[in-house]
């Protein structure tokens, strides 16, 4: 969550999902090429992946989640919801 | 995801539990002392009239009438199995009253407990000419008292919302059956005593 390079998982052309085509090895530079869909996580935008990212560090508390974000309880929930229902459509 | 600052439109983003319920507390006392300061009461949910004579039982209303919405809106969360806290069903629904606390100052104002009594002791066919020096001062309230209605319903539909996150089309038709049964309930209770 610190790096500033984030990853699309949007076309920015026609807003569709992205896929990975294309996978390479800091190490030996060993370049793999294919269609992979990304994980169900990664499908999330950028915000939603942060708030699942503290949502887990915060033992999956609401109630922290809420006194870290300055949200309300039910907000929080709510947002939660949301992750979750875009989780079991994808 | 976007939460755009407001604490007008949607105050409940920020404040829940006891505070919500501290801070709501005292809206409807206040509210309540300051209908009786000029001889008003909330005689139900959505209603706000002249009582030529307060009794301090009238001090009550707005506790009524938020009492009976929010066990209202839990029971139908409850029917709708929806994950809520009563804490914060209760502390938001008492928040949502605060546009209430607005309709003394302006029936204040605009002198409505003088002219409002006048309107109902003159026979149907006589009320043109006896509102008519006052027809000025009637709509500006009248305006003013609408704009305070809305901002009442809506942040009651934003307590209820925000607490039983249902779907919008779903959410909107079950506020609104829960207002009509509210204010049924809250009129037959209230005109009682």
């Amino acid at each position: 969550m610190k790096s500033k390079i984030k990853l699309p998982v949007q076309c920015p052309s026609c807003d569709e999902q992205l896929h990975v085509s294309a996978l390479s090895c800091d190490n030996c530079r060993t370049s793999i090429t294919g269609h992979y869909e990304l994980p169900p996580l990664l499908q999330l935008n950028q915000e939603e992946q942060a708030f699942v990212y503290h949502f887990v560090l915060n033992s999956g508390s609401i109630k922290h989640m809420s006194e870290q974000m300055k949200l309300s309880y039910p907000t929080v929930r709510n947002v939660l919801d949301a992750i979750i229902e875009k989780l079991r459509k994808n | 995801m976007i939460l755009k600052k407001n604490f007008l439109l949607t105050p409940f983003r920020y404040i829940d539990g006891f505070k919500a319920l501290a801070a709501g507390l005292i809206i409807l006392a206040v509210s309540g002392l300051l209908a009786f300061s000029i001889q008003f009461r909330y005689d139900g949910f959505l209603d706000f009239h002249a009582t030529p004579e307060p009794d301090y039982l009238y001090l009550l209303d707005p506790f009524v009438n938020w009492i009976i919405f929010a066990l209202l809106a839990s029971f139908t969360g409850l029917l709708y199995k929806r994950p809520f806290r009563l804490i914060d069903m209760l502390g938001m629904t008492a928040v949502a009253f605060f546009p209430n606390i607005l309709s003394p100052p302006i029936a204040y104002i605009f002198g409505l407990s003088g002219i409002l009594p006048l309107i109902t002791d003159t026979p149907l066919i006589e009320i043109p000419k006896v509102i008519g020096p006052y027809m000025l001062q009637l709509l500006l309230s009248s305006f003013l008292m609408l704009a305070v209605t809305i901002w009442f319903i809506y942040l009651t539909f934003q307590a209820f919302q925000t607490n039983l996150n249902l779907k919008k089309t779903q959410s909107i038709i079950i506020y609104v059956l829960l207002l009509v049964l509210t204010e049924i309930i809250t009129v037959s209770i209230l005109r009682s005593y």
